[in-house]
């Protein structure tokens, strides 16, 4: 029984993880009708600035934030001077291809191919016991910066003046425009916004799972299935989801470690017969 | 409508021209030209589904890869049987297409480009962690040329590969060529333009989406096997997201739905990965920024200014 | 007439979009060869009537019968089968296809021939035939090879009918014609309209009351989503009700 807990908990802390990654998503295609294809290069490059400021620093929390602003500021960037050139959306999705190509390759140039952890920050270096059964309290860090972070973007969508014009503009961008919504300037925060989160879960990853290339890709598949089975544009579908994925995910890897994608393939498959749209997803 | 013969005389020439390359190329070129023909085939049948029905696909390596498997596992475990095995990694790339047809036509546009994205990438997966069936990321090397001593043709040397890959380079393009004259081509390229207007019109557009899929999956299935055998080694990348947008690129480069376009594209990726990689390491980064490059300046691709001109050959 | 032959038997049709009845109890019925209009304000269901009729969307509720047959929920390639041809409101053409490719295809929907994958589709001489003669007809002819995204609006406004007409319907369906239109090119597609063989049964939808009036022999007028009132064009001018939707007030 208590493996099962042991397993929920890792499972979770994942999917708290995967929603960091997938909120970004989500958000991006439901104000800009585009999917971001260099989300995982986010987080990789967010996870290699982490470790570059812990081992400069020592400061985990700082690690975070530089992480989060450095990659946000270049999403914007990329959003604000090339994505924006390009009116059709299929053209801006394989413009972020490219993207990944070149995030991924810099990243190998710059950081090296060597698989690498960030030090876990104390005191969440050890291990808290559950019954007879011991569970790093890393974890438990993860999963309550994913409830914050999730609380507080659903307060900004709810409750803010911004994630009103944030909503208003999905729901329709001219109109939007027209009683004075700077969609243009929302589209490029809300891009940057995205990219921040993804770069947020790559430090935090970070501390648990191992920075190498082909992370990137690796994470982008997993936030994609997230999105799939939750709909794209939903924070609700991505919140439930990537739990869903994070538990399906770890439940699989201990039980069928050769086959563990199935576990994930097999709600995705389900999700797209039955709704393509993901259960929270904009028809 | 006058037949003009110059189409049928430029082609003789390029095909002549292709035979006697070996004869002026080293073996290095030799074996660079087998590679530009084999994504020559894996390009075309990309751009059926992209240029000709406007389906995005980026996990066409889920049937490049899945015929290179079959191929290469066939070869190495059950017999080097050359016309069991063509068969076999053929129909599984058809194969897989339809079972993932099945799933990603329920969407379209960036929804469908997400979802092929996301199988194929499954399906990698499944060839990297599966160590006992595929060799895992190791791959399984020492995949034997077919076997042809029926027919008395040693495939080892690569002149011989060579004109191996031709023949049947030329066979599917011959056969694309007609695909895409047919009505059926016709019907694709109206649902490309209208869904719903060819509805209206009383075409069954799931149908014909589906059976595009599948014809898309034989020929990829067929650049698959051929490449798993010029290698002699079969290797998870075939499946992976960057095989899927290498060939996604070359038809975009080449210019899509012109049919000489997605070789020329394959052509043109394939030299550049090969001379880049000679003297950097960062072909990736390379591979990245043709991509942004071809996107944002030259969305038509290389040959987008001679459409029109194109056109009366080449239904477009 | 036997009413399990009509052309257009709708019963009792509903459409609801989440909290919008966009439709509501519609019922009509057309006799073979009848020239029936639609007219009605801005959003009162005449698209979306189409829509049902041709298969776009399902019915909330109701019944559509096609020459006798149930196809509610039959997709609109099925109802194109049995004879059924429309227009759509904004041009749905093959904006980088040929003229002459774009009735091709509107030719070739009834031919066997358009399952071959390997003969060429110009070996086929009597659909290039066909779709030429149908040029000829409509005054396209000189305009076969240019691409539909190059034609002017009224050419292209004139081929949305050709493409239709080329499926030689039994059933008609022409969602506001005239729309976008200048004088001379509305005088052109009402000309066209009364070239149209008698037995063809017509049902269209006109913003223009003038042209509604002389082009149809009964009229219908919706209203929010209802069935508002039916009958000749005088009843249906002279109706106080009608008169005050238009207008405003009676006159």
């Amino acid at each position: 029984m208590n493996l099962w807990i042991l397993q929920a908990l890792n499972g979770l802390s994942f999917g708290m993880l995967l929603f960091l990654l997938a909120a970004g998503l989500s958000l991006t295609f439901g104000l800009m009708n585009i999917v971001n294809l260099a989300h995982g290069s986010y987080y990789l490059v967010g996870a290699y600035v982490g470790l570059t400021v812990v081992a400069r620093t020592g400061n985990f929390v700082l690690a975070v934030l530089a992480g989060a602003i450095s990659v946000g500021i270049l999403g914007l960037l990329m959003q604000r001077f090339l994505l924006r050139r390009l009116e059709d959306h299929l053209a801006q999705v394989l413009l972020t291809i490219g993207f990944m190509f070149i995030l991924g390759d810099l990243s190998l140039w710059f950081w090296g191919g060597v698989p690498q952890v960030i030090p876990k920050p104390p005191p969440f270096d050890g291990t808290m016991s559950l019954g007879d059964a011991t569970f790093p309290s890393y974890r438990l860090l993860v999963i309550a910066v994913g409830i914050v972070v999730a609380v507080f973007l659903w307060w900004i969508q709810d409750r803010t003046a911004m994630g009103a014009n944030v909503r208003a503009s999905v729901d329709d961008g001219e109109m939007a425009g027209s009683i004075g919504i700077n969609v243009s300037m929302l589209m490029t925060v809300v891009f940057g916004l995205g990219a921040a989160l993804a770069a947020m879960s790559g430090v935090l990853g970070g501390g648990a799972l191992t920075i190498v290339p082909g992370a990137d890709m690796e994470v982008l598949l997993l936030a994609l299935v997230v999105v799939i089975i939750g709909g794209l544009g939903s924070l609700k579908g991505a919140f439930v989801a990537a739990l869903a994925v994070g538990l399906l995910d770890n439940f699989g890897k201990a039980l069928f470690p050769e086959l563990s994608l199935f576990t994930i393939f097999a709600p995705m498959a389900i999700i797209l017969a039955i709704r393509p749209t993901g259960l929270f997803g904009r028809a | 409508m006058k037949k003009s013969f110059l189409p049928l005389m430029l082609c003789v020439v390029g095909l002549a021209i292709l035979s006697l390359l070996p004869q002026f190329l080293t073996s290095y070129y030799v074996g660079l030209m087998v590679l530009v023909l084999i994504f020559g085939i894996f390009a075309l049948s990309l751009d059926l589904l992209l240029g000709h029905c406007g389906l995005p696909s980026l996990g066409h390596a889920a049937s490049f890869g899945t015929g290179a498997y079959v191929a290469g596992i066939l070869s190495l475990k059950v017999a080097n049987n050359f016309p069991l095995n063509f068969t076999a990694a053929l129909l599984a790339g058809g194969a897989i297409a339809a079972i993932f047809g099945l799933l990603v036509l329920r969407t379209r546009g960036i929804y469908f480009l997400m979802i092929t994205l996301a199988l194929s990438q499954v399906l990698w997966g499944l060839a990297f962690k599966w160590k006992s069936a595929t060799g895992g990321d190791d791959g399984m090397p020492g995949v034997p040329r077919p076997n042809l001593g029926f027919l008395g043709w040693d495939l080892t040397q690569v002149n011989s590969y060579y004109y191996f890959t031709l023949i049947l380079f030329v066979l599917a393009c011959v056969l694309m060529f007609f695909l895409i004259r047919s009505p059926f081509g016709h019907s694709l390229r109206g649902i490309r333009e209208s869904e719903s207007r060819m509805m209206a019109l009383g075409y069954n557009v799931w149908a014909h989406q589906y059976v595009a899929f599948i014809l898309a999956g034989l020929f990829a299935g067929l650049a698959g096997l051929l490449y798993v055998y010029y290698n002699n080694m079969i290797s998870p990348r075939e499946l992976h997201l960057v095989t899927s947008a290498k060939v996604l690129l070359m038809v975009i480069l080449g210019g899509t739905g012109t049919f000489l376009g997605p070789i020329l594209g394959a052509a043109v990726i394939v030299l550049l990965e090969n001379l880049v990689s000679g003297f950097t390491e960062r072909w990736t980064l390379v591979l990245g920024i043709i991509y942004v490059v071809v996107i944002i300046l030259a969305p038509r691709g290389l040959l987008g200014p001679l459409r029109g001109k194109l056109r009366r050959w080449i239904p477009m | 007439m036997d009413p399990d032959v009509a052309p257009l038997r709708v019963e009792g049709v509903s459409k609801n979009f989440g909290g919008l009845q966009a439709l509501m109890g519609v019922s009509l019925t057309l006799q073979e060869g009848e020239r029936r209009a639609i007219i009605g304000p801005n959003g009162a269901g005449k698209t979306t009537f189409f829509h049902l009729i041709s298969g776009i969307l399902l019915p909330s509720s109701g019944q559509i019968h096609l020459f006798g047959q149930d196809v509610t929920s039959k997709p609109p390639h099925r109802r194109a089968a049995l004879g059924l041809a429309r227009t759509f409101q904004i041009n749905n053409l093959f904006p980088n296809l040929t003229v002459l490719d774009n009735i091709v295809l509107s030719v070739q929907a009834r031919q066997k021939s358009k399952f071959s994958l390997f003969k060429p589709m110009t070996s086929y001489r009597h659909v290039y035939a066909k779709a030429e003669g149908f040029m000829e007809q409509w005054d396209l002819a000189d305009k076969g090879q240019t691409l539909v995204r190059n034609l002017s609006y009224g050419d292209q406004r004139v081929l949305e009918v050709v493409m239709a007409l080329a499926q030689e319907p039994k059933l008609l369906l022409l969602d506001e014609p005239t729309g976008g239109l200048s004088p001379a090119e509305t005088a052109t597609v009402t000309a066209m309209f009364k070239q149209l063989p008698a037995d063809i049964t017509v049902l269209l939808i006109e913003h223009d009351m003038d042209v509604a009036f002389a082009m149809a022999d009964r009229v219908t007028v919706f209203y929010v989503g209802q069935v508002l009132v039916e009958g000749s064009p005088s009843e249906v001018r002279d109706n106080a009700k009608v008169q005050e939707i238009y207008l405003g007030s009676p006159v």
